[in-house]
C-alpha cells in the first residue's frame, strides 16, 4: 500500500504539472478572456496602423504639396525689367532655375496651359484670344530653407513686376493639421482600447476572486501572502492575455498587409519583388508594411501580457485589503 | 500501530526524519521535548501541573487582555465617528487569559458561546476590536498585514468544516501549507507521503475531498494542520467526524505534539473526550470567559 502511494508520488502523478491551488483554470477560463483580449489587440493593431499611416501620409503630403510652387508671369512676351533683351517669361524661368533651393523650374507650354484652362473655358480655350499669363512650375528642394521661396519671389517680382508666386502654404498647413488630427485620433483609439483591455481583465479577475473566495480565504489562513495570491491570479491572467494578444496580432497581420498593399501606390512606385512567382509577390506585400508596424506588432502581445499582469496584481491586492 | 505513531511513542516527531534541524527551541535555546505535558490522568478538567520554570515555559504563546470582538456596525451611534447607525454584535467581551508555550487548553462552551470566534482570533483571521491580543509574542492589533502571514504559518488550524480545497487531491491539500512556505518539492513529497500514511490515507493520496468520507476529510484537514510543525495548534471540533478509534488516535497525536512543545487549544462539545483526556480548559458562555483552568 505504502509502496504504491510512494510510487505514485514519485511519479509526480499526484501533482499536476502546473499546480493550481486556487483552481484558477476554471475560475479564469481560457476562452472568454483571451477572445476579448484578442479583439482588443486586433483593434489596437488597426489603431497603430492608423498612427503610422497618418504619419506617413502627412509626410508624403507635405513633401508633395510643399515642394510645388506655381509662378504666374503676366504679359510674358514683354521685355524683362532688369534685362530688356529677354522676355519676362524667359527671364523668370532663368532666374528660377538658378535660384538656391529650387530643384527644377519649367515653363508650361501653350498646350499644357490650354489643358489647365479647358475645364473652365471648354475646347475653345486655345482659340480664344485672351491675354494669358505664362506659368512656371517650380519644385523646391526638400532641404530648401523656408526663406528661399520668399527671396526668390522678391527677385522674380523685380525682374518681372506683377509676377505672382503661389507656394500652397495654406494647403500645406491645412494638410498638416489634418494629419496631426488623424494621428491624435488614432492614439486616442489606442488608449481607449488599452483602457477597455484593462477593464476586461479587471472584470475577469474580480469574477475569479468571487468564484474562488473560499479557496483564497483558506490559502490566506494557511499563511499565504498577498504577493502569493496575487501572483497566482497575475500568472494566469498574464498567460491568457498574452494568448489573446498573439491571436489578435496574428489576425491583424493579414489585414494590415492588405491595407499596406492598397496604400502602396499612393506612396510611390512599388519596389520589384525579390524574386518572381507567388512567393516573391507575398514577400513584396509583406515588405509593403511599414517598418514601424513590423516593430509594433510583436509588442502588442507583450503589452497585452503586461496589462494582464499589472491589472490582475492591482485588482487582487486591492481585494485582499479586506482580509486582515 | 503506524510508523509515525511508533516514532511518536519513541518521542520523535515523524517529521524529524531526514531533517537535520534540531527540534524547535524555546526562547532560551533549550529544546522543548523534555518538558512535561499539561495533560492530566483523572476524570475531570484540572489545572496544569507544575513545570520547570525556564524562559521558554514562561513565554506566553497566547495572551489576551480585555479582548473583545465586535461584528457588524459600530458599537454605538456615532462612536466610530463615521455617522453609521449602531449595530452589529459583541461576540466576545473582556477576555483575559494566557497560554504559555507548550500549554494546552480545552475550549468549552455551548453553541454560540463564541468558541469559533475565539479560535478565529487566535488564528489571526480577525483582529480584536477591543483589548490586546498577543500571539507568539506579536501584538495582533498592531501588527502590519505583512507581519501576519509568517505568523499564520506558525499556527495550525483544524476547522470544523475541514475547509479542504475541493479541486485538489488529498496529497495537494496536505502539501499546500508547505508549498505556500516555499519548501522544496522533494521534501514536500516525502513529508506529505509519510503524513498521509500516518493518517491512514496512503491509498487515497490522489482522491479529491468529494471522494472521501467525512472522517477521511477530517484526517486530511488534521494532516494539513500539523504538516508544518506549528508552534500553536488550534482545533475546532477535531473529532466531530471521527469514530471513537480514530478520535483516540488523534488524541494520541495531539498529546504527543503537546508533549513535544506545541501549544494547543482544542474546542469541543465532546464531554466524554474531555473526561478521557482531562486538561486545563477555557469555559466560554455568551462571549465571556467563565473559567480558565
Amino acid at each position: 500500500m505504502a509502496r504504491t502511494a510512494r510510487t505514485a508520488v514519485a511519479a509526480g502523478r499526484l501533482r499536476p504539472p502546473r499546480f493550481d491551488d486556487l483552481g484558477l483554470r476554471r475560475a479564469l477560463g481560457d476562452r472568454i478572456l483571451p477572445l476579448m483580449v484578442a479583439a482588443m489587440t486586433f483593434l489596437a493593431a488597426l489603431a497603430l496602423a492608423g498612427v503610422v499611416g497618418a504619419a506617413a501620409l502627412a509626410a508624403h503630403w507635405q513633401r508633395g504639396a510643399a515642394a510645388v510652387v506655381t509662378v504666374q508671369v503676366p504679359r510674358p512676351a514683354e521685355p524683362a525689367a532688369d534685362r530688356p533683351g529677354e522676355t519676362r517669361r524667359a527671364r523668370v524661368t532663368e532666374l528660377a532655375q538658378a535660384a538656391a533651393g529650387v530643384a527644377s523650374a519649367r515653363a508650361l507650354g501653350d498646350a499644357e496651359l490650354a489643358d489647365l484652362l479647358r475645364p473652365w473655358l471648354g475646347s475653345s480655350a486655345e482659340t480664344l484670344s485672351l491675354p494669358l499669363p505664362a506659368v512656371v512650375e517650380l519644385r523646391m528642394a526638400l532641404d530648401a530653407p523656408p526663406e528661399a521661396l520668399t527671396t526668390l519671389a522678391e527677385r522674380l517680382a523685380r525682374a518681372a513686376p506683377g509676377t505672382l508666386t503661389e507656394s500652397h502654404g495654406v494647403w500645406v498647413r491645412r494638410l498638416a493639421v489634418l494629419a496631426r488630427s488623424l494621428q491624435a485620433c488614432a492614439w486616442a483609439a489606442l488608449l481607449v482600447v488599452a483602457a477597455v483591455a484593462v477593464a476586461v481583465v479587471a472584470i475577469a479577475t474580480r469574477a475569479g476572486l468571487a468564484a474562488r473566495r473560499q479557496a483564497i480565504e483558506i490559502v490566506h489562513g494557511l499563511g499565504a501572502t498577498d504577493a502569493y495570491i496575487a501572483g497566482r491570479f497575475a500568472g494566469r491572467a498574464t498567460r491568457l492575455a498574452a494568448l489573446g494578444g498573439l491571436l489578435g496580432a496574428g489576425a491583424a497581420l493579414p489585414v494590415l498587409v492588405l491595407l499596406a498593399a492598397l496604400a502602396a501606390p499612393f506612396a510611390g512606385p512599388a519596389p520589384a519583388p525579390p524574386w518572381p512567382g507567388p512567393a516573391g509577390e507575398v514577400l513584396g506585400w509583406l515588405a509593403a508594411l511599414p517598418a514601424a508596424l513590423w516593430l509594433a506588432l510583436p509588442g502588442l502581445p507583450l503589452a497585452a501580457a503586461a496589462i494582464g499582469f499589472l491589472t490582475a496584481q492591482g485588482t487582487v491586492r486591492a481585494w485582499l485589503r479586506w482580509l486582515p | 500501530m503506524t510508523t509515525v505513531e511508533r516514532r511518536f511513542r519513541r518521542g520523535v516527531h515523524w517529521w524529524q526524519k531526514g531533517e537535520r534541524r534540531p527540534h524547535r527551541r524555546g526562547a532560551d535555546g533549550r529544546a522543548g521535548q523534555h518538558r512535561r505535558p499539561e495533560w492530566g490522568g483523572g476524570g475531570t478538567v484540572r489545572p496544569p501541573p507544575e513545570r520547570d520554570a525556564t524562559r521558554h515555559d514562561r513565554m506566553m504563546m497566547i495572551e489576551l487582555q480585555e479582548v473583545g470582538l465586535h461584528y457588524g456596525g459600530p458599537r454605538s451611534g456615532g462612536a466610530a465617528g463615521d455617522g453609521r447607525p449602531a449595530g452589529g454584535v459583541d461576540v466576545l467581551r473582556g477576555l483575559s487569559f494566557a497560554v504559555p508555550a507548550g500549554g494546552f487548553r480545552w475550549l468549552l462552551g455551548p453553541s454560540g458561546a463564541g468558541k469559533t470566534s475565539l479560535l478565529r482570533l487566535l488564528h489571526a483571521a480577525v483582529r480584536p476590536t477591543q483589548g490586546r491580543l498577543s500571539l507568539l509574542g506579536a501584538d495582533i492589533g498592531r501588527a502590519s498585514r505583512r507581519e501576519l502571514p509568517p505568523l499564520r504559518r506558525s499556527i495550525g488550524m483544524v476547522f470544523q468544516d475541514f475547509r479542504l480545497l475541493p479541486h485538489l487531491s488529498a496529497f495537494d491539500n496536505v502539501a499546500l501549507p508547505l508549498r505556500i512556505a516555499g519548501r522544496p518539492e522533494g521534501q514536500i513529497r516525502a513529508d506529505v507521503g509519510e503524513m498521509l500514511r500516518w493518517v491512514g490515507l496512503a491509498r487515497k493520496t490522489a482522491a479529491r475531498p468529494a471522494e472521501l468520507s467525512g472522517g477521511e476529510q477530517q484526517r486530511v484537514a488534521i494532516a494539513r494542520a500539523v504538516i508544518t510543525r506549528p508552534r500553536l495548534l488550534l482545533a475546532d471540533e477535531p473529532t466531530g467526524n471521527l469514530d471513537d478509534a480514530q478520535a483516540e488516535r488523534l488524541m494520541v497525536l495531539l498529546k504527543e505534539m503537546n508533549r513535544l512543545g506545541t501549544t494547543m487549544v482544542v474546542a469541543t462539545h465532546n464531554a466524554a473526550l474531555v473526561e478521557r483526556h482531562p486538561g486545563p480548559a477555557l469555559l466560554l458562555e455568551h462571549g465571556r470567559l467563565l473559567a480558565d483552568g
